[in-house]
């Protein structure tokens, strides 16, 4: 089991501690100032962090102190208005927990490259080349203390001079090499180890139940309703909902269709929508004679040639144009149509739906589907609101959505397991005996190959099913968590 | 109007009894390819493709083969593709089939009287956070997924290069052999060794 153990400082003298410069685990290097990523076993998303230390005990072995940094999934409801972009994260600064901590190697995973796009003088830009090449960026300090977040930086994070942290002119990699200059200033913060040593530093293991339980204004559920409470998001969360559930449009289609919905009125009301299909076959139909009445725009006539071209064309160009859009974890026994009306429902778009086939490959209880948008706006509406909601079906499970990638064929080359055997003195029959389908005969030597290929067919058999069954069971034991009935 | 929902599901219920799933077919192989194949034993009706969209590369195509009745199903999946390897357009891998299911037609119309009923939760919900998980796990699985695709497509090509290995040592072999009956090598050492001509 990985745990980010919080080791308890002690004072400089009563325990032997040496520091390094550079640490090895698990075959990789990791060097002071190294932006690495960690990992708890059973939580959902790494960690990231700078070490600034890395500590060589002679009974715990050598563990590495970081500086940690925060996902704006975690410090989501202090983001306020600010809006990071998709690879950005935020620099912990101030005092209080969450800074930093100091972790055995177990939950050390990897390294990343990440780069400080900060206007600070003290901060070198990257070039483009960087930014692009960088896993993650950073331009705000998150304070623990005081639970903001702010672009400016202040002197010292953590006793480290802060410029350790922005970017140096190296032109590769951002690690600091110990020789420069910034390791020397390190050293100073190290001289001033026991004064940061006296501050708090419990067993944490996960930063984000530190945010949760221990801070004042916590990210508790508790804390999300008084946000909620807060008149701004209240009114945002109410014009989000009334979007997705207009029932003005869809009314005026002939159909036996009953939408309720109630608006928010505590924080605590769920929204419901309950769609009865009757006769899906009719509903269908209708829908294309309504599309055909509808006020011919262009868009529409498009939309209607598309329906009509075969989904093996319609899929790549919606790739390109960005309008495909993938459903997973729906029910299996779901139909297209099916489909198409609950996005019709839910999110007043009207779009084209196709279940993929489940294979034996599928886990048997996961159902995908590709849906084609109007519009990419539409498309990228969607894939946002089922990312931040959750919308439940039926069967209690969350729908995923996806923005759709489809993998393209290699080039054919010769099929994995079939041969050409070219024998010198091989008849037109013989030739035609190996193309034409057959059963092979026991005492023929394809006849052994072909049992190998049985063998390895039934292993793979076999592992399928063990993996499906073990997905199963995660699947099922996450549900009895959940206390909604549907 | 149900009846007739009902009507189509049914149809399409019976149509599933009568199709066999066949798998580890070689990209190159058709529809006519399969009706000549299968058609030494049954009558086939329809050939579906499945469409591979989520996994790359060569990976072995699938197919849903109508046949006419279902007893015609059950006999070739039992007592040819089982009992033997069979081939099809290329040795030695065999192709597996068995009974077709309703979920693997991506054309499968709505199940009648199906109600399906959509909620979003709301964020204070605690169900909320158990969904969260829900939606990663899902994530999760698809990732192992492929990661197994990957590994059963790698176990396949080294089991194909192995036989490939093998064919090749015994094609050598017997094109030695055939080149000492060839140009009379072996009857002059039999007659050296005083080695029967028939014991060749």
């Amino acid at each position: 089991m990985k745990m980010l153990v919080e080791v308890p400082q002690k004072e400089n003298g009563k325990r032997k501690v040496h520091s390094s410069e550079y640490v090895t685990y698990d075959g990789v290097v990791y060097n002071l100032h190294d932006y690495v990523i960690l990992y708890q076993h059973g939580k959902t998303e790494t960690y990231i962090g700078k070490i600034i230390e890395i500590i060589d005990t002679p009974h715990s072995g050598k563990q590495v102190k970081v500086v940690w940094f925060f996902r704006p999934s975690e410090i989501r409801n202090y983001l306020g208005d600010y809006k990071p972009r998709w690879n950005e994260i935020f620099l912990a600064s101030g005092d209080g927990q969450g800074l930093s901590n100091t972790n055995l190697l177990d939950g050390v995973t990897a390294k990343c490259t990440v780069v400080c796009t900060s206007k600070d003088k003290r901060n070198h830009l990257p070039s483009k080349k960087q930014l692009r090449s960088a896993d993650y960026i950073f331009r705000c300090t998150f304070d623990v203390g005081k639970l903001k977040i702010s672009r400016k930086f202040p002197n010292k994070i953590y006793g480290i001079k802060v410029e350790n942290f922005f970017n140096t002119r190296t032109g590769g990699h951002l690690r600091l090499m110990p020789t420069q200059t910034p390791h020397l200033s390190y050293r100073e913060g190290n001289s001033k180890k026991p004064q940061v040593g006296t501050a708090t530093l419990t067993k944490v293991h996960c930063l984000a139940n530190v945010n949760l339980s221990a801070m004042p204004k916590s990210i508790s559920l508790d804390g999300v309703q008084e946000k909620m409470h807060s008149g701004l998001s209240v009114q945002r969360a109410k014009r989000l909902f009334l979007e997705n559930f207009s029932s003005s449009e869809s009314l005026k289609l002939e159909r036996m269709k009953k939408i309720r919905f109630s608006e928010v009125e505590t924080a605590t009301a769920h929204q419901r929508v309950e769609v009865m299909l009757e006769a899906p076959n009719e509903v269908s139909s209708q829908v294309e004679q309504d599309q055909a009445t509808n006020r011919e725009n262009d868009t529409e006539r498009s939309w209607l040639k598309k329906m009509i071209t075969p989904w093996e064309e319609r899929l790549p160009e919606a790739e390109k144009e960005g309008t495909l859009v993938l459903l997973e974890n729906l029910d299996p026994t779901y139909s297209s149509s099916e489909i198409e009306e609950m996005v019709l429902s839910v999110f007043n778009e009207r779009v084209q739906a196709k279940m993929m086939a489940q294979t034996p490959f599928s886990c048997p209880l996961y159902g995908k589907a590709f849906v084609i948008f109007k519009s990419k706006d539409a498309a990228n509406t969607v894939i946002c609101k089922l990312d931040r909601g959750c919308l439940m079906l039926t069967d209690q499970r969350p729908v995923v959505g996806s923005a759709g990638i489809l993998k393209k064929p290699e080039e054919s080359k010769l099929f994995t397991g079939h041969y050409e055997i070219r024998m010198k003195r091989q008849t037109e029959d013989e030739r035609t005996a190996v193309a034409t389908a057959h059963c092979s005969q026991k005492n023929t030597l394809e006849y052994g190959m072909a049992m190998k290929w049985r063998l390895l067919q039934e292993k793979t058999r076999r592992w399928w099913k063990q993996l499906h069954e073990n997905q199963m069971k995660e699947i099922l034991e996450l549900k009895k968590q959940l206390k909604i009935n549907i | 109007m149900a009846s007739i929902a009902e009507k189509e599901y049914d149809a399409f219920q019976e149509r599933v009894r009568r199709t066999i799933y066949i798998d580890n077919l070689s990209p190159q192989v058709n529809e006519s390819v399969l009706k000549k194949g299968l058609g030494q034993y049954v009558t086939v009706k329809d050939v579906r493709f499945i469409p591979n969209y989520s996994e790359p590369k060569n990976t072995a195509r699938c197919a849903l083969v109508e046949v006419e009745t279902s007893e015609q199903a059950q006999e070739i999946i039992k007592d040819v593709i089982d009992a033997y390897p069979f081939m099809i357009l290329g040795i030695p891998r065999p192709v597996r089939a068995r009974p077709a299911e309703e979920e693997m037609f991506d054309d499968r119309p709505a199940k009648p009287g199906r109600r399906i009923e959509l909620q979003w939760l709301h964020p204070n919900d605690p169900d909320f956070q158990v969904a969260w998980k829900l939606k990663r796990l899902v994530k999760k699985h698809a990732a192992e997924a492929s990661f197994m695709m990957k590994q059963q497509l790698e176990a396949e090509e080294k089991l194909a290069k192995q036989q490939e290995e093998m064919l090749k040592v015994n094609k050598e072999k017997l094109m030695l052999i055939d080149g000492v009956m060839d140009d009379k090598s072996a009857f002059r050492l039999a007659s050296y060794y005083n080695v029967n001509d028939a014991e060749i």
